[in-house]
C-alpha cells in the first residue's frame, strides 16, 4: 500500500512542476494577451483572423517549420554517419570526442555568431579563400543549428546504435538480403525510435530558436520566436505575442503528439548488446578513413568556431597576448557588478547542478509514467506530451507569464534566483525524459518477469534488473540536463541577480560597450564555458561503469 | 535548570539582537546594462543602513514591459532604465508615482520630459554615426559630414545600420532621419531610406552584429560607418587592448539631426515597499556624487549639471551639436507604422 | 567432387592470426563438426565461409567456383548464430519468412512454406507470436526454421545449442541432428562440445590457434586421436606424462601413477616403434575410461584414486575420479561406472582414496 501511494506521489511531481512553472504561467499570460479580442468587448473569432493576418502569421510559420525541418534534415544527414562512427569503432581519444561534441549546445548564440562571422560572413575565412559570405541568409542559420545539434542526434542515435547488435544485419545478410537492404530493413527499422527522438528533438529546438536566427539570420529572416520576441519586448503588442505563441505551442504540440503515437508504435524491445560485441577497433585504410570522415570530420568541423573564439582571445591588434585573461580577474570599472570568472564559473556550475539534480528528480518518474504500458494508454499519451511541452515555448513568453502569475505567496518567486535553475530544469526535462524512456522501453519484458517470479517484488525489480541497464542512460541523461543549463536559456527573459551572473550573464555583459578589452574578455569567457562545459560532461562520463560485465552497455 | 533558563534568555536576546539588526531591503529593478562604482552603493548601504538589492530585467524595453506587467504588484522599489521612446509607455501604464526631487533643479529643464515628476532623467546619450578612421585615410575620402551625403555614390556600401524593430540605436537613427526628412517635402524620410538601400546600406539585427561583426573597426567587418553611440569611441580607447592608444580608432560623424538624444529614466513604483528609501535612492542617483559616477560605468552623460565630464569624454566624447527630438507621444503613437513602412522600404 | 573447399584460407586480426593456411574439404550432404577450444578460430571460420571477413589469402571454392567475388546475400548460405540474432521488431512468422521475402517468392508461396518450416520445427501455431514471447528453446527453432526456409546450400550453425542449459541441450540435440539429416542440408556445426559434434556430425575436424589440427570422422578421432591436444580437448581422458623406464628393456614407462609396462601400451603401435622396443621415446600417456575398474584385474596396474563426485547418468553413474599420483598431483578424468560391468555397490564420493585398477591395453601413447 505504501509503495502504491509512493509511487503515485512520485509520478505526480513532475506533473506538478510542469504545471505549475509551464502550464499556468502560459496560460495566464496567453490569457492576459488574448482577453481583449476573445474577450468580453472584444471581435472575438474574427479579431484573432485579423490579428494572425496582421502579424503575417502564416509566412512567420512557414518560415519557422521550414528552416527547422531543414536544419532537422541536415543534422541528421550528419549525425547519423557520426553516430555510427562512435557506435561501431573503438579509436583514440574517442571520449574527448563525444566531449568535445557537446560544447556547443552551451555557447551563447552572442559568441557564436561572431565566430560564424569570422569563419563565413564578412571578412571571415571563406570570404578571403573563397568569397563565400552567407551570414545573413538561410544556409547561416542552417549551419549554426546543425553546429549547435549534432551533438544530440550523436548521443541518442549514437547510443541505440551501440547497442545494436551487428549479427541482426548480419543475419539478413546471410537470409539474402545486400548491405543496404539489410540496413533499411533491419538497422534503420531498430534505430527508428532512437532516429524520430532526436529528430523531434532537433526540429523543437530550431523551431523555437531565437539567437541564431537574429544573429546569422539578419533582418530579412523572421520566425514566430523572432517576431513574439519582438511584438512582446519592444512593442508591448500583447496580443500579438500572445497568439504566436499560442501558435508556435499549437503547432509545436501537434508534432509532438504525431511523435508520441508513432513512436510507441514503433517501440522494439532489444536485447542491449556489449560494447565488446558492437565495437572494435577499425581495420584497414578503408575504415580508418570512414572513422576520419564521419567521425573526426564533423568534430573537426564542429571545433573550428570554437578555436575562432580561443583565438580571439588572445589576439590583440598588436600580436598575441594573455592580457583578456588577465583583465578578467580584474575589475576594470570598479563597477558593483563585477563577478569573477571563477565566481560565474561557481555560479554558472551552481545552477546547472541544482538544473540537473532537479530534472533528474523529476525525470525518472517521468520516465516510467511514459513507459508504464506497452501500448500505451490515454494518461502515457497525455504524459508524454506533457513532458515535451517545454521545448515548444518561447523563453520571452514564459519569462512574461512568470511575471504575472509567481508574483504573490505561496508562489511569489519572480525575483529569486531559484527560477533559474526551474527554468533550466524545465528545458532539460524533456531531454532527460527522452534519454530514459528509450532504454526503458527496450529492457525486455522477460528479465522483469522472470526477477518477478524468482519472488523480487517490484521495487526490488526495478533496482535490481533496471538500474544497471539504466544507470548509463541516467549518466547520459545528467550529461545532456548539464550542458542544456549550462547554456543561455532564459538568460535575460527571467530577472536575474546581477551578483549572481552565470558565464553567459557575463559575456553578454561585455558585450554592451565596444572596445578590444570587451571583445576580448566576451571570447576569454566563451573558453572559460567550453571548459566548464568539457570538464562537466567529461566528470559525468568518468561516472560511467566500466566494462560490460553486467550485460547491458554503453547508452550514450 | 537554571542553565535552561540561561539558554532561553540568550537565545530570545539573540534573535530580538537579530531582528532588530536585520537591514532594510531597497529593490532596485534595472536593464542589463547598468552598472555603478562599488564604494558609492556601499556607502549608500552605510549611510542608510539599507542593503541595496538589483535586479536585472534585460534590455530597457524588455525591463518596462516587465514592470507594467507586474503592474499593482511592483517588482521592486524603484525602476531605472527606461528611455525616452517608451516615456510615454511607462506614464501611460501608471506604475510610478510623483516624486519633486530637490536635485531636480540642477537638471536642464529640457531634459525634465515628465511634468509630473514621474519618471526623473539620470541620464542621457547620442546615437550618431561612427566612422572608422584608418579605413578614411587609407582610401583618401573625405569623411561624410551630413546624413545626405551617406546617399552619395562616394559611400556607396559604406553604412551599417541597425534594424528599428529590433534595436533601440536602430530605432533612435530611423527617428532620427524622420524627425530631420519629414513626411513632406522633396525629401522624406523614405525616399532618403530608398536611396541609402540603392546605396547598398546594411542592415545587422543588433548593435552587437552591427559594431563588432560589420564595422571595421570593431572586428573584421568591410564597412567604415556604423550606428552607435556618441560615447562609443571614447569607449574604444577605455577598452582598448594593451597598449593602450591615445587616440580613438574611431570618430563621430556629427552630423546635422544625424545623432538622437537618448534620456534614461528612473522613478518610484507605485506601491513600493520601501517608499522613503526609493525617494533617497532616486536623489542619490541624481546627486553629483553619482552622476560623475555615470559616464564611466556606463558611457553616457550625467543630467545633473554640476557633474563634471571625465577627460576621456571631454577629449573624445563632444555632445553632438543640434540633435534630433521628437515628441515622445508622437513616437508611442507612430512607432509600430513607422517600423513598418521602414521594413517594406529596406528589407522587403 | 567436393562440395565446398577452402585453400589454404587464412586471416589476422591485427597480427594475430585467427586462420592459418586452413585446407578443408566438405561433401555435398555431408555434416561437418568444427570443434576447439574459445579462440581457435571457429567462429572466423564461419564467418570467412559466410563471407562476412574476407580472408586475408586462400580460397574458399563452392562447387568448384571461387567465392571471393560472391558477396554474403548471394551465396545461398544460411548462418545461425549463438544468439540466434531473431529480428526483434518482426513476429515468427515474418523472421522465417524473411529469407523467402529476400528471394522474391510470392505471399503464398511464403505463407504455405513457414507453415512447412514451423512443422518442421514443431512450432506450428506459433507464427503470429512476438519473438519476445519464445523460451530458448522455441527461439533456438525458430532460428532454425528461419535459416532452413530460403533452402540454403550450405547451413552453418554457430554453438546453436549453447545457449540452453544442460537438460534442454540433451533433448535438443537429438530433434537437431534429426532435422538435418531429414533435410539432407549440407551443414557446418561449430562447437566446443564434443558430444554435440559426436552426435550430429559426419566428419569433425578440431581447430587449435587458427589452424586444423586433424580432421576425420567422429569415432576415428576418439578412437585414434593424432595429438595431445585432441586428447585433452575431446576429453578422452587422463593424461600423463611418460618416459622409458630407468634401466629399460622390461618395456616399463615410468609415469606419475606408478610403472606401466610398455609391451601392452597399444599406442606404441601408432608411433611405428616396436612395442618391445627399448628405445622407446618419452611422450604423454593417455588412460582412458574404459581403462579404469573398480575391481582388480588381472594384468591391471594398481592405483590409488579419490572419488571426487557422482553424477547420474542414463547408463550407470558418471563418476569423476581423480587418480593419485605419486608427486601428490592429481589426475582427473570422467569414467562411466556401470552396474552390469562391475556389479557390486555403485561408488560413493568420499575422501579417502581407494584402489583403482588401469588395464594397460587400453592405454596409449600420443603424439604432441
Amino acid at each position: 500500500m505504501n509503495r502504491r501511494i509512493l509511487a503515485g506521489i512520485s509520478a505526480a511531481l513532475p506533473i506538478l512542476f510542469l504545471g505549475i512553472f509551464l502550464l499556468y504561467p502560459i496560460a495566464r499570460i496567453l490569457a492576459l494577451g488574448l482577453a481583449p479580442i476573445v474577450g468580453r468587448g472584444g471581435s472575438g473569432v474574427m479579431g484573432l483572423r485579423k490579428l494572425l493576418a496582421d502579424t503575417g502569421a502564416g509566412r512567420l510559420l512557414l518560415a519557422s517549420a521550414g528552416q527547422a525541418f531543414l536544419s532537422t534534415l541536415l543534422t541528421l544527414a550528419v549525425g547519423l554517419p557520426a553516430s555510427y562512427v562512435f557506435a561501431r569503432f573503438d579509436f583514440p581519444a574517442k571520449a574527448v570526442l563525444r566531449a568535445l561534441l557537446a560544447i556547443p549546445f552551451v555557447l551563447p548564440t552572442v559568441v557564436v555568431g561572431s565566430a560564424f562571422v569570422a569563419l563565413v560572413g564578412s571578412g571571415g575565412l571563406a570570404e578571403r579563400l573563397a568569397g563565400v559570405n552567407i551570414v545573413r541568409t538561410l544556409p547561416a542559420v542552417l549551419l549554426a543549428h546543425v553546429f549547435y545539434n549534432v551533438s544530440i542526434v550523436v548521443r541518442i542515435v549514437g547510443g541505440s546504435w551501440a547497442n545494436l547488435d551487428p549479427r541482426l544485419g548480419e543475419s539478413a545478410r546471410m537470409l539474402g538480403a545486400g548491405r543496404m537492404r539489410s540496413f533499411l530493413r533491419v538497422t534503420l527499422r531498430l534505430l527508428l525510435p532512437s532516429l524520430a527522438a532526436s529528430a523531434l528533438l532537433v526540429f523543437a529546438f530550431c523551431f523555437t530558436s531565437f539567437g541564431v536566427i537574429l544573429v546569422l539570420g539578419g533582418p530579412r529572416i523572421g520566425t514566430l520566436e523572432t517576431e513574439i520576441y519582438r511584438q512582446a519586448v519592444y512593442a508591448l503588442n500583447l496580443p500579438a505575442a500572445a497568439l504566436l505563441s499560442a501558435l508556435q505551442l499549437l503547432v509545436a504540440g501537434l508534432m509532438m503528439l504525431a511523435y508520441s503515437r508513432l513512436s510507441a508504435r514503433a517501440a522494439v524491445v532489444l536485447r542491449l548488446t556489449p560494447g565488446s560485441v558492437t565495437r572494435r577497433t577499425p581495420r584497414g585504410p578503408g575504415e580508418w578513413a570512414l572513422v576520419a570522415l564521419c567521425g573526426l570530420g564533423p568534430t573537426a568541423g564542429l571545433m573550428l568556431p570554437l578555436a575562432v573564439l580561443a583565438a580571439g582571445s588572445v589576439t590583440t591588434p598588436t600580436g598575441i597576448s594573455l592580457q583578456y585573461w588577465t583583465s578578467l580577474f580584474r575589475n576594470v570599472r570598479n563597477s558593483i557588478f563585477y563577478v569573477s570568472p571563477v565566481a560565474a564559473a561557481m555560479n554558472s556550475l551552481a545552477f546547472s547542478g541544482l538544473a540537473v539534480v532537479l530534472s533528474l528528480t523529476l525525470g525518472i518518474p517521468a520516465a516510467y509514467l511514459v513507459t508504464r504500458s506497452r501500448k500505451g494508454t490515454l494518461l502515457t499519451g497525455a504524459a508524454e506530451l506533457l513532458f515535451l511541452l517545454p521545448l515548444g515555448t518561447s523563453a520571452v513568453t514564459l519569462g512574461f507569464g512568470y511575471i504575472i502569475s509567481l508574483g504573490s505567496p505561496p508562489l511569489d518567486l519572480r525575483g529569486s534566483v531559484l527560477l533559474i535553475p526551474i527554468a533550466h530544469a524545465l528545458v532539460a526535462l524533456p531531454l532527460v525524459v527522452r534519454s530514459l524512456v528509450g532504454p526503458l522501453r527496450s529492457i525486455e519484458p522477460g528479465l522483469r518477469e522472470s526477477a518477478a517470479l524468482l519472488g523480487a517484488d517490484p521495487a526490488r525489480v526495478r533496482l535490481r534488473i533496471d538500474l544497471p541497464i539504466l544507470r548509463r542512460a541516467f549518466l547520459a541523461a545528467a550529461a545532456f540536463a548539464f550542458t542544456v543549463s549550462l547554456g543561455e536559456f532564459a538568460a535575460t527573459a527571467l530577472l536575474t541577480r546581477p551578483e549572481l551572473a552565470t558565464i553567459p550573464v557575463v559575456i553578454y555583459g561585455f558585450l554592451t560597450q565596444p572596445g578590444d578589452l570587451n571583445r576580448g574578455q566576451a571570447m576569454a569567457m566563451s573558453v572559460v564555458l567550453m571548459a566548464a562545459c568539457g570538464l562537466g560532461v567529461a566528470a559525468i562520463e568518468r561516472l560511467r561503469p566500466s566494462g560490460a560485465s553486467d550485460g547491458a552497455s554503453e547508452v550514450f | 535548570m537554571r542553565w535552561g533558563k540561561c539558554l532561553l534568555v540568550l537565545v530570545c536576546l539573540a534573535a530580538a539582537q537579530g531582528a532588530w539588526a536585520a537591514p532594510r531591503i531597497l529593490r532596485v529593478l534595472t536593464h542589463s546594462s547598468f552598472s555603478a562604482s562599488k564604494e558609492l552603493i556601499e556607502g549608500f548601504e552605510k549611510a542608510n543602513d539599507v542593503q541595496v538589492r538589483f535586479t536585472a530585467g534585460g534590455d530597457a524595453g524588455e525591463t518596462l514591459n516587465k514592470a507594467i506587467l507586474s503592474k499593482g504588484n511592483p517588482l521592486a522599489d524603484v525602476l531605472f532604465g527606461v528611455d525616452n521612446t517608451f516615456l510615454s509607455r511607462a506614464l501611460a501604464a501608471d506604475i510610478f508615482e510623483p516624486w519633486d526631487s530637490p536635485m531636480l533643479a540642477d537638471i536642464p529643464a529640457e531634459l525634465q520630459m515628465d511634468p509630473s515628476h514621474r519618471m526623473l532623467p539620470v541620464d542621457f546619450g547620442y546615437v550618431c554615426l561612427n566612422y572608422d578612421k584608418a579605413y578614411f585615410e587609407r582610401k583618401g575620402l573625405p569623411v561624410p559630414r551630413t546624413l545626405e551625403e551617406l546617399a552619395l555614390p562616394a559611400y556607396r556600401g559604406l553604412l551599417v545600420v541597425e534594424n528599428p524593430a529590433t534595436s533601440s540605436p536602430g530605432l533612435a537613427f530611423l527617428l532620427a532621419t524622420i524627425s530631420r526628412f519629414g513626411e513632406k517635402g522633396v525629401r522624406t524620410w523614405e525616399s532618403y531610406w530608398s536611396d541609402l538601400r540603392k546605396n547598398d546600406v546594411l542592415v545587422a539585427n543588433g548593435w552587437n552584429e552591427a559594431y563588432y561583426d560589420e564595422f571595421s573597426a570593431g572586428g573584421r567587418g568591410r564597412r567604415p560607418i556604423v550606428v552607435s553611440y556618441a560615447t562609443s569611441p571614447a569607449a574604444e580607447v577605455y577598452f582598448a587592448a594593451e597598449p593602450r592608444p591615445a587616440e580613438p580608432p574611431t570618430g563621430n560623424i556629427l552630423a546635422e539631426g544625424g545623432s538622437f538624444r537618448q534620456i534614461e529614466f528612473a522613478g518610484v513604483f507605485k506601491g513600493a515597499k520601501e517608499r522613503d528609501l526609493a525617494r533617497r535612492f532616486v536623489d542619490f542617483m541624481l546627486s553629483r556624487e553619482f552622476q560623475e559616477d555615470i559616464p564611466l560605468q556606463m558611457f553616457v552623460y550625467p543630467t545633473n549639471r554640476k557633474a563634471s565630464l571625465p577627460g576621456l569624454f571631454t577629449a573624445f566624447a563632444p555632445v553632438p551639436p543640434a540633435p534630433a527630438s521628437l515628441d515622445a507621444a508622437l513616437i508611442d503613437a507612430h512607432r509600430d507604422e513607422w517600423i513598418a513602412r521602414w521594413t517594406k522600404l529596406v528589407l522587403r | 567432387m567436393s562440395f565446398l573447399e577452402w585453400q589454404g584460407v587464412s586471416k589476422s586480426f591485427g597480427g594475430t592470426a585467427a586462420l592459418d593456411a586452413v585446407s578443408l574439404s566438405l561433401r555435398e550432404g555431408e555434416i561437418l563438426a568444427v570443434l576447439g577450444p574459445s579462440g581457435c578460430g571457429k567462429t572466423t571460420f564461419l564467418r570467412a565461409t559466410a563471407g562476412l571477413e574476407p580472408p586475408d589469402a586462400g580460397r574458399i571454392l563452392c562447387e568448384g567456383k571461387d567465392l571471393a567475388d560472391v558477396p554474403p546475400h548471394r551465396r545461398g548460405f544460411g548462418l545461425m548464430f549463438q544468439d540466434y540474432g531473431l529480428f526483434p521488431h518482426l513476429d515468427v512468422a515474418a523472421n522465417v519468412s524473411f529469407g523467402l521475402r529476400m528471394k522474391g517468392m510470392p505471399r503464398r508461396q511464403r505463407a504455405e512454406r513457414v507453415r512447412e518450416m514451423l512443422g518442421l520445427v514443431r512450432l506450428e501455431g506459433l507464427a503470429r507470436r512476438s519473438i519476445h514471447e519464445l523460451s530458448g528453446g522455441e527461439s533456438q527453432r525458430v532460428a532454425l526454421a528461419r535459416s532452413l526456409a530460403p533452402s540454403p546450400r550450405l547451413l552453418m550453425l554457430d554453438e546453436p545449442l549453447g545457449a540452453l542449459d544442460a537438460t534442454l541441450r540433451r533433448e535438443l540435440l537429438g530433434e537437431l541432428s534429426a532435422i538435418l539429416r531429414g533435410v539432407g542440408v549440407t551443414a557446418i556445426y561449430v562447437t566446443h562440445d564434443r558430444e554435440e559434434a559426436l552426435a550430429v556430425a559426419d566428419r569433425a575436424a578440431v581447430m587449435r590457434a587458427g589452424r586444423v589440427i586433424q580432421t576425420g570422422r567422429p569415432r576415428a578421432l576418439v578412437e585414434r586421436p593424432g595429438s595431445a591436444f585432441v586428447a585433452s580437448f575431446l576429453e578422452l581422458g587422463a593424461i600423463l606424462e611418460a618416459a622409458p623406464a630407468p634401466g629399460g628393456g622390461n618395456g616399463l614407462y615410468a609415469t606419475d601413477l606408478g610403472f606401466l609396462p610398455a609391451s601392452a601400451v597399444r599406442g606404441a603401435a601408432i608411433h611405428g616403434a616396436a612395442v618391445r622396443d627399448p628405445a622407446a621415446k618419452a611422450g604423454l600417456l593417455l588412460v582412458r575410461p574404459r581403462a579404469v575398474s573398480f575391481t582388480a584385474r588381472r594384468g591391471s596396474t594398481r592405483v590409488g584414486a579419490r572419488i571426487v563426485s557422482c553424477t547420474p547418468h542414463p547408463m550407470g553413474v558418471s563418476i569423476r575420479l581423480a587418480l593419485l599420483g605419486r608427486t601428490g598431483r592429481t589426475h582427473e578424468m570422467e569414467v562411466l561406472w556401470r552396474q552390469t560391468e562391475d556389479g557390486g555397490e555403485a561408488p560413493r564420493p568420499a575422501a579417502h582414496s581407494r584402489p583403482v585398477w588401469l588395464d594397460p591395453a587400453q592405454c596409449e601413447m600420443l603424439k604432441d
